[in-house]
C-alpha cells in the first residue's frame, strides 16, 4: 500500500503520471476540436443545402413560366413551348422545352434534363457528362399527371455530385408541382 | 520552504540528471506545441461558425421575402366588368421606387429597386358611384352584394391601402384614413393622382418597394406610405432582372370609345410595338431601357411604360457578406469576397453568400 505524501512534500510526479495525465488531457482537446471540426462542416452542408433549394426554386419556376396554355384564336388550340431548352447557363432555344422527359431523368443526366453547377451555384455546364468543376447535379422531369388531360407534373432534384459528395453529409433537393393548362 | 528533510527518503539531493531535464522539456513543449496549435485553429474555425451561419440566414431572409412577394404580385378583381386579374390594367411590378417619399419618375428604371403591388390581408372589391379627385378625394363606393352586409365602405377598413383603377391603365393607392357609411376619405400615396369616372374598381393591396441602399448595404423596403425599413445588413449586391412575353402587349384595353397608350378610340392599335425574340421558345429578356422609352399609359406619379404589361418572371440576384473585417480576405476583391477585409487565415474566412432565383409571379402568367 503507497503511503499518501506529506503535505507540501516535493517529492513530484512519476513520468507515468505525467503521461497518463496527457493522454487525459489530449483526449479532452480531441473531443473539443471534435466537436468544432463536426460544427464548422455542419456550417458548411447548411450553406450547400442552400444554394440546393435556391437551385430547385429556380428551374421549378423557370418550368412554371413556360407556354402551357390556350391559344386564344378561333378556334383555341393548344399552344406548347417545346424548344426552350433550360439546361444552359441562360435558357435557349433547340431543347425540349415541356416535351415528356424520360422517366430517369431525375437519377441519370439525361440531355436537355440535367444541369451542373460549382460550390457557389454557378451553371458549369450540362448533358450527361459531369464537370470535373461540378458540385450539384440539377436533374428535371415533366410527365403527365396520369388520366388528367393538360396536366404536367414538374419534377425537380439538386443533388451533390463529384467533390461535392465528399467532406459532409450534404442531402438532395426534391421539389414537385403540377401545372394545368388553363386559359386567362 | 523545501529542506533537505524534507523529501522523501531515497531520493538524495543529487537534483535531475541532464537526460531527465530533457526528457522532461521535450514532453512539455511537445504538448504544449500540440495544445496551442489545436486550440488557435479550434478558436479560428469557432469563431468563424457563427459569422458563416448569419451569412446563410440573411441570404435566405432576404431571398424568401422577396420570393414571395414577386410569386404573389398582383391582385384579383373579386366582380364587376373589371373582373379578373389588376395585372391586365396595370402592371404589378415596376423597377423604381413608388410612394408617397421620394418616388422615382416614371422615366427612371433601376437594376436595383422594385416595386411590387401584392394582395393585402383584407379582401373585397369595390366600385366608385361618384368620380374620384385630387390627392385627398372621399370616395363613395356602391353599398350592396357582393359588400358585405353591415360593413362601412364595402368591409374595407380605415388603415388599409387600396388601388383605383379604371379599364385605362390609369390607376393610383390611396390610404383609407376615414371611413363612415358607404364613403371613406382617402389620401394619395403619391403627390399626384388621376381623376377617375364613376365604375373604377376600389381593391386592398400593399406596396411593397424592395431596393438596394448602396450606402448602407442594405437591403430595404419601403410601404409607400410611412414605414421604410431595413431588411437585411451587409448586402453587397441586389439584382432584378426582367423575362417577359415577345409579344407586344394587348393590355390594359380600354373600354369602347376611350382611348389609352395602345389603343384609339375605336378600338384600334395605336402604334404597334415591337415582338421581341425569344430566348426560347417563351420568354425574352426585358431590358432596363426598354421601360423608359414609352409608350406612356396610366397618369399621375404611376404611368407606366407599356412594355411593362410584357413581365412574366424576374430574376432575383442578393448576395451578402460577413459583417467583420476578420471574415473576410485581404485580397483584392473577387468571386469569394466582393469586400476586402483583415482576415488572413483561409479557416477563418467567411466567403459572400450570392444566391439567385427566377420567380414566374402567378398573377402574370395566367394562361400560360
Amino acid at each position: 500500500m503507497r503511503v499518501p505524501r506529506e503535505a507540501g512534500s516535493a517529492m513530484g510526479f512519476t513520468l507515468v503520471e505525467v503521461l497518463i495525465a496527457l493522454a487525459l488531457l489530449a483526449g479532452a482537446g480531441l473531443a473539443l476540436a471534435t466537436v468544432v471540426l463536426r460544427a464548422s462542416r455542419d456550417v458548411t452542408a447548411a450553406r450547400r443545402q442552400t444554394i440546393e433549394t435556391t437551385m430547385a426554386v429556380e428551374r421549378m419556376e423557370q418550368l412554371r413560366s413556360l407556354t402551357w396554355g390556350w391559344d386564344a384564336a378561333s378556334p383555341p388550340g393548344r399552344v406548347s413551348d417545346a424548344t426552350t431548352n433550360l439546361a444552359t447557363n441562360v435558357p435557349s432555344s433547340g431543347g425540349q422545352g415541356l416535351m415528356v422527359s424520360p422517366s430517369d431523368a431525375l437519377d441519370v443526366n439525361e440531355d436537355g434534363y440535367a444541369d451542373f453547377a460549382d460550390v457557389r451555384g454557378k451553371w458549369v455546364g450540362a448533358g450527361t457528362t459531369v464537370p470535373p468543376s461540378a458540385v450539384f447535379a440539377r436533374r428535371w422531369r415533366v410527365s403527365f399527371v396520369p388520366s388528367v388531360a393538360d396536366a404536367l407534373v414538374f419534377e425537380v432534384k439538386v443533388e451533390p455530385v463529384g467533390a461535392g459528395r465528399s467532406g459532409g453529409s450534404v442531402e438532395s433537393v426534391r421539389l414537385v408541382t403540377v401545372k394545368g393548362r388553363k386559359a386567362e | 520552504m523545501v529542506t533537505k528533510r524534507s523529501r522523501a527518503p531515497g531520493l538524495g539531493d543529487h537534483g535531475f540528471t541532464l537526460l531527465e531535464v530533457l526528457v522532461a522539456m521535450t514532453l512539455t513543449s511537445l504538448v504544449v506545441v500540440t495544445a496551442l496549435w489545436m486550440a488557435s485553429t479550434d478558436v479560428v474555425i469557432a469563431r468563424a461558425a457563427p459569422e458563416a451561419v448569419d451569412v446563410q440566414e440573411r441570404a435566405r431572409v432576404a431571398m424568401a421575402l422577396l420570393e414571395t412577394d414577386v410569386a404573389a404580385a398582383g391582385v384579383g378583381i373579386d366582380h364587376g366588368p373589371l373582373a379578373g386579374s389588376a395585372a391586365r390594367l396595370l402592371p404589378p411590378i415596376v423597377p423604381r421606387r413608388m410612394g408617397l417619399s421620394g418616388a422615382e419618375a416614371a422615366s427612371v428604371a433601376r437594376a436595383d429597386a422594385m416595386t411590387l403591388i401584392v394582395p393585402a390581408d383584407v379582401s373585397g372589391t369595390a366600385e366608385t358611384t361618384a368620380s374620384v379627385s385630387g390627392t385627398t378625394p372621399m370616395v363613395t363606393v356602391a353599398a350592396g352584394p357582393p359588400c358585405p352586409i353591415g360593413k362601412p365602405f364595402c368591409g374595407i377598413p380605415a388603415g388599409a391601402v387600396v388601388l383605383i383603377a379604371d379599364g385605362t391603365g390609369r390607376h393610383a393607392l390611396y390610404a383609407v384614413t376615414d371611413v363612415s357609411g358607404s364613403s371613406a376619405n382617402l389620401r394619395a400615396l403619391q403627390t399626384s393622382a388621376p381623376a377617375f369616372d364613376a365604375g373604377a374598381v376600389v381593391v386592398p393591396v400593399e406596396s411593397r418597394t424592395y431596393y438596394f441602399d448602396r450606402t448602407n448595404r442594405q437591403l430595404r423596403r419601403y410601404d409607400g406610405y410611412a414605414s421604410d425599413t431595413p431588411v437585411v445588413d451587409d448586402v453587397v449586391d441586389v439584382r432584378f432582372e426582367y423575362l417577359g412575353d415577345p409579344s407586344p402587349p394587348l393590355r390594359p384595353k380600354p373600354p369602347p370609345g376611350q382611348s389609352n397608350c395602345l389603343y384609339d378610340d375605336d378600338g384600334h392599335v395605336v402604334a404597334p410595338l415591337v415582338s421581341l425574340s425569344p430566348q426560347g421558345g417563351s420568354l425574352a429578356p426585358l431590358p432596363l431601357d426598354m421601360f423608359t422609352d414609352g409608350p406612356w399609359c396610366g397618369e399621375g406619379d404611376r404611368q407606366f411604360d407599356v412594355d411593362l404589361m410584357r413581365v412574366r418572371s424576374v430574376r432575383l440576384r442578393v448576395r451578402v457578406q460577413a459583417t467583420l473585417d476578420q471574415f473576410r480576405s485581404t485580397a483584392p476583391p473577387g468571386v469569394d469576397f466582393r469586400t476586402a477585409g483583415t482576415g488572413r487565415t483561409a479557416a477563418g474566412l467567411v466567403p459572400d453568400l450570392e444566391l439567385t432565383a427566377e420567380i414566374a409571379p402567378r398573377n402574370l402568367n395566367l394562361g400560360r
